[in-house]
C-alpha cells in the first residue's frame, strides 16, 4: 500500500466478523485495508462447525439481530456470488435432566413468542429425529428445524474475494504489532510491514483482540477457552441435525478445569466433527493436548454409541473468544475516537452478515440504533 | 524395567518403527545396557525391507532377512507390534506416547528418550487417469507379488524412476507377469561414471540391478529413458497408457505411443512419513533435492526437540544402510544421555561407516531425482487429493481467486483433509500452487499434522481399553 493513499478504515482479523465488515465497508465505497495475521479464517472461525444457529441466542436485542441476519442466509450465495455451501438442516439442543428441561421450556417460549418455529421435544420424538441417539443418555430435546449450515471458510474467501473486487485491500500474514492513538484519537496502526496510518480502526480479532486493545490503552472485557474439536472419517448419515448439548446454557463460566459439552455436526461429504473441549486460559495456543482427545472421545460415545468404531481422523484446537455477560463487543470505544470493536459473538456465523453491515455503517454513519449501546465494548460488565 | 505409575508405562527408551532403523537403533541400545520398548505398526517387525513372508506361504521364521530380527528377542527389547503411535507430547523432562493397538496393548507410554524411525511411503505423482483401477504404486506392487504371492495384473507397465523399478520388473516376471515397458523419467544415467569412487564396493547392489536389467532385455520389454506415462485410459479400468517424453507438451507436439496394459506401477521413488515428528512439534525444512520437508537434527540425529530423535527414510530418503548407522548413531546419543558410559571410538565407527554409505544414497538421489517436469501432464480435470476427490481445476480456480498458501488452498477446497490428511496430497498440492504462483514450495507455508496422525476408531483414544 502506498504512504500517499492511506486507507480509510483498517480492519484487523480476517475471520468471520472481519471479512464481512471488510466487505460492506468496501462495497459502501470506504477504502479499506483488511489485516490478517495468518491466512484468512485460520482462528476459531475456520475452527468451528459451520452452524448457523439460532436457538442458543441470547434474548432481546441479540436474538433481534440473530433472526435478521437469519434472513439474509437464504440470498447470501446470490449476493456474494459463490456456493458458500448453505443449507438448512435443523438443530437440536439435547436435555439429559429436568433442571436443563425447565431451562429448555422457558427458552422455548421466548424463542416462539419471537416467531421461531422452537419446538420441545420428548425422547421419543428426538429419538425418532435422530435414531443415532442414546435414549438413556437424554429426557428431549429443544429443535428448530430452520436452522442450517455453511463453509465458513468459503464465506469468508467469498467476502475477501467480492470485498476486493470493490477495492478492498487484503494483506495476509502481516501481524499488527499496536493500534496508535494521538490526543483521544486513532489515527493507524503498526505492522510488521511498517506504520499504516487511517481514521478508522476496526478491531476484530477474537482472542487476539485483548492484547491489541491494550496497545490503545483499552481494557476489554474479552476472554477465551481453549477449544478442541476432533472430526471422523466419512461415515454414513449418522445425524441430520446439528446437536448441542443444553447444558452450555447451566455451565458456569470461568471454569478452569477442562470441560466437555458435546457438540456434532456431520458434514455434507460425511465427516462428523465432534466437540467440545473447554479450558479457560491466557494463552493463546493452538496445540491438541493428549487429555482433550479422550474427553470429546469418550463424551461423544455416552451420546452416540454407534460412533464408538468411527476412525477420527485429524483434532484441532484455538482460543475462542467470549464475552463474560454473553453480549458482544460491538461498536465505539469511549475515549478513543474512530476505533471500533466488534468481537466476542456468541455465535458467530448467523451474526456474521449483519454485524457487518452494522460495523460500516458506524463508519458511513448509516447505523443509527441507540439500543446498540448495550454491547459497547467499553461497558462495564 | 518398565513400570506402571499412574495408568502409564514408564520406559526410559522407545522406538518407533521396527524397520532398519529401528531395529539398529535397538540393538546398539541394548549393547549399551539400556531396556528398549520398540512400537510398529505391522504384525511382525522388520518394515519393508525386512519385510518377511507370511509363514503360511513361506514356512521361514524371517529371521535371515536380518540378523537385528533375533536380537528382539532378548530380554531386555520389548516389541509392541500391530500398534500405531497417534501421538506425542511433551511431558515433563520426556515424551508422552499415544498407543492404539490390538486388545490389551498399553494405550499410554511415558518415555525419558524417543527415536522416531517412521519410514518412507512411495510418492503419490498424479497424472490424468491415475485414479483409474489399475494404477498402483510400485512398492504396493512388490509388497503383492514378493511378499503374499500375488500378482497384481497380467500385462504390466512400470513408470517412474530409479532401479527399484527393475527390482520389481523382475519379481513380476519370475512370477509369471508379462512387463510391457519400463519408463524411467531421468534420462539414462551416463554422468555414473563420476560416481565410480562412491560406489565402489557396493557390489552386492550393483549386481542386483545388473540382474533385472539383463533379465528385462530378455524378455523383450521396452525400456525408455526420460519417459513417462503421460495418461492412462480405460472404461472403469486400465485399458492402455499413453507414453512420452517426460518433459514433452502436448499429445501432438510429441511422440506418444499408445501401449495395451491392465495393470500401470508408478515407482517415482519414496518420500518420507515425518506425520509424527511434525505433530511433535520437531521443526522441519524443505529440502528441493529430495522435494521433501526434513527435520532438523543436529550431528547426532536429535530433532530440535531434545531427547527426541529421527532416523533412517523418515529423516531422509537413504535406504536401509544410511538407515541402520543413522538407528545406532541415534542410540549412541540417546545412551548417553540416559547417562550410560558410551566409547568414543564407537560413535566415531559408526560415524564413518554412516558418512561412506551416505555417499552411495547420494548417487541414486543424483541420477533418479524426482522429475521436475510431472506437473506438466496435468490437465484441469485430474482428481489431485482423492479422499475430498478435489481436482487440479478446483484449486487452481482458489488460487486465480486469491488463495497464496498451501493452507489457504487446504481450507477452502478441503484437499488433504481427508482420511489420509495430506499424506498422499499434501507434496503434489505444494508443488502444482508452487508452479501456479511462481514460487518456490517452502515459500507456500507447511501444514502441521494434527493428532490423530493416523486414523484411530474412537474409542482407540481412551487411555484406558473400554
Amino acid at each position: 500500500m502506498s504512504v500517499e493513499r492511506s486507507p480509510d478504515a483498517i480492519v484487523i482479523g480476517g475471520g468471520l466478523i472481519g471479512s464481512s465488515v471488510a466487505y460492506h465497508l468496501a462495497r459502501a465505497g470506504v477504502r479499506t485495508l483488511l489485516i490478517e495475521q495468518g491466512d484468512l479464517a485460520s482462528g476459531a472461525s475456520g475452527a468451528n462447525f459451520g452452524n448457523v444457529q439460532v436457538e442458543d441466542a441470547e434474548f432481546g436485542l441479540s436474538l433481534e439481530l440473530t433472526l435478521r441476519s437469519y434472513a439474509r442466509f437464504a440470498s447470501l450465495g446470490d449476493e456474494l456470488n459463490y456456493e458458500v455451501g448453505y443449507r438448512r438442516t435443523g438443530n437440536l439442543l439435547l436435555i439429559e435432566n429436568q433442571q436443563q428441561w425447565a431451562l429448555m421450556q422457558q427458552r422455548a417460549a421466548r424463542l416462539q413468542a419471537a416467531g421461531v418455529r422452537a419446538a420441545l421435544l420428548d425422547r421419543d420424538e428426538t429419538c425418532r429425529l435422530e435414531p443415532g441417539l442414546a435414549p438413556e443418555t437424554i429426557i428431549g430435546a429443544l429443535y428448530n428445524p430452520e436452522e442450517g449450515t455453511l463453509d465458513p471458510f468459503k464465506l469468508v474467501h467469498a467476502y475477501a474475494l467480492r470485498g476486493r473486487d470493490a477495492g478492498l485491500e487484503l494483506w495476509t500474514h502481516t501481524r499488527v504489532t499496536g493500534i496508535q492513538v494521538r490526543g483521544g484519537r486513532v489515527i493507524g496502526v503498526t505492522t510488521a510491514r511498517g506504520p499504516v496510518s487511517a481514521q478508522w480502526v476496526i478491531l476484530a480479532a477474537g482472542a487476539w483482540s485483548h492484547a491489541l486493545g491494550r496497545t490503545a490503552g483499552v481494557e476489554l472485557p474479552v476472554e477465551w477457552v481453549h477449544g478442541e474439536a476432533l472430526i471422523t472419517e466419512v461415515l454414513p448419515t449418522t445425524a441430520r441435525n446439528a446437536m448441542t448439548t443444553a447444558a452450555f446454557f447451566e455451565a458456569t463460566e470461568g471454569a478452569e478445569e477442562q470441560s466437555v459439552g458435546f457438540c456434532l455436526r456431520q458434514r455434507p461429504r460425511g465427516n462428523v466433527m465432534l466437540g467440545e473441549a473447554a479450558r479457560v486460559t491466557r494463552r493463546l495456543g493452538r496445540e491438541s493436548t493428549p487429555a482433550a482427545l479422550p474427553a470429546v472421545a469418550a463424551e461423544a460415545r455416552r451420546w452416540l454409541p454407534a460412533l464408538r468404531r468411527a476412525a477420527v481422523i485429524r483434532s484441532w484446537a484455538i482460543p475462542v473468544a467470549f464475552v463474560p455477560d454473553s453480549r458482544p463487543l460491538l461498536g465505539p470505544v469511549d475515549g478513543v475516537a474512530g476505533l471500533l470493536v466488534a468481537t466476542g459473538l456468541k455465535s458467530t456465523i448467523i451474526l456474521t452478515p449483519v454485524v457487518g453491515e452494522l460495523v460500516a455503517g458506524m463508519v458511513t454513519g448509516a447505523t443509527q440504533d441507540p439500543r446498540l449501546a448495550e454491547f459497547s465494548p467499553t461497558r462495564t460488565l | 524395567m518398565p513400570d506402571v505409575i499412574a495408568n502409564h508405562l514408564q520406559v526410559e527408551l522407545a522406538i518407533v518403527g521396527a524397520g532398519p532403523a529401528g531395529l539398529a537403533a535397538a540393538a546398539e541400545a541394548s549393547d549399551l545396557g539400556v531396556p528398549v520398548t520398540l512400537i510398529d505398526l505391522f504384525p511382525r517387525p522388520g518394515g519393508q525391507y525386512f519385510k518377511p513372508t507370511p509363514a503360511e506361504l513361506d514356512g521361514e521364521s524371517g529371521a535371515h532377512l536380518s540378523p537385528l530380527l533375533d536380537r528382539l528377542s532378548q530380554a531386555d527389547m520389548r516389541v509392541i507390534s500391530d500398534t500405531a503411535v497417534w501421538g506425542i507430547f511433551p511431558e515433563g523432562e520426556g515424551y508422552l506416547l499415544c498407543l492404539y493397538g490390538p486388545v490389551g496393548t498399553p494405550r499410554r507410554l511415558l518415555a525419558r528418550k524417543v527415536i522416531l524411525a517412521p519410514g518412507a511411503h512411495d510418492r503419490p505423482v498424479p497424472f490424468p487417469g491415475w485414479t483409474l483401477p489399475g494404477v498402483i504404486t510400485a512398492g504396493a506392487a512388490l509388497t503383492l507379488v514378493k511378499h503374499q504371492r500375488l500378482l497384481p495384473g497380467r500385462r504390466f507397465l512400470l513408470s517412474g524412476t530409479g532401479p527399484l523399478q527393475l527390482v520389481l520388473a523382475r519379481h513380476l516376471l519370475d512370477a509369471g507377469g508379462e512387463v510391457a515397458a519400463v519408463l524411467d523419467a531421468n534420462p539414462f544415467p551416463w554422468r555414473g561414471w563420476r560416481h565410480a569412487r562412491a560406489a565402489w564396493g557396493q557390489w552386492e547392489r550393483l549386481g542386483e540391478g545388473w540382474a533385472a536389467w539383463r533379465s528385462l532385455r530378455k524378455a523383450d520389454a521396452l525400456l525408455r529413458w526420460g519417459h513417462v506415462v503421460r495418461r492412462a485410459e480405460g472404461e472403469g479400468q486400465v485399458e492402455q497408457a499413453i507414453i512420452g517424453p517426460v518433459d514433452g507438451g502436448t499429445d501432438e507436439a510429441v511422440a506418444v505411443d499408445r501401449i495395451a496394459v491392465d495393470t500401470i506401477c508408478l515407482g517415482h521413488g519414496l518420500a518420507p512419513s515425518v506425520q509424527l515428528a511434525r505433530q511433535a512439534g520437531c521443526e522441519h525444512r524443505y529440502d528441493p533435492d529430495q522435494r521433501a520437508y526434513l527435520p532438523v537434527r543436529d550431528e547426532s540425529l536429535q530433532s530440535t526437540l531434545p531427547g527426541l530423535f529421527v532416523v533412517g527414510d523418515g529423516a531422509g530418503i537413504g535406504g536401509k544402510d544410511v538407515a541402520q548407522w543413522e538407528g545406532r548413531l541415534a542410540a549412541l546419543a540417546a545412551a548417553a544421555q540416559l547417562t550410560r558410559s558410551v566409547a568414543a571410538d564407537r560413535i566415531a565407527a559408526v560415524r564413518r561407516e554412516l558418512a561412506r554409505q551416505r555417499r552411495f544414497a547420494a548417487v541414486l538421489i543424483d541420477l533418479f531425482p524426482a522429475s521436475a517436469h510431472l506437473g506438466d501432464l496435468l490437465t484441469d480435470d485430474t482428481v489431485l487429493c482423492r479422499c475430498e476427490e478435489i481436482t487440479v481445476g478446483e484449486i487452481r480456480r482458489v488460487v486465480a481467486e486469491g488463495a497464496e498458501t498451501l493452507n489457504a488452498v487446504r481450507m477452502v477446497t478441503r484437499a488433504g483433509m481427508g482420511r489420509c490428511q495430506g499424506r498422499m496430497c499434501g507434496g503434489p498440492v505444494s508443488e502444482l500452487l508452487a508452479r501456479e504462483l511462481g514460487q518456490p514450495v517452502e515459500a507456500l507455508g507447511q501444514v502441521t499434522p494434527r493428532p490423530p496422525v493416523v486414523p484411530v476408531p474412537l474409542e482407540g483414544l481412551l487411555e484406558e481399553e473400554a
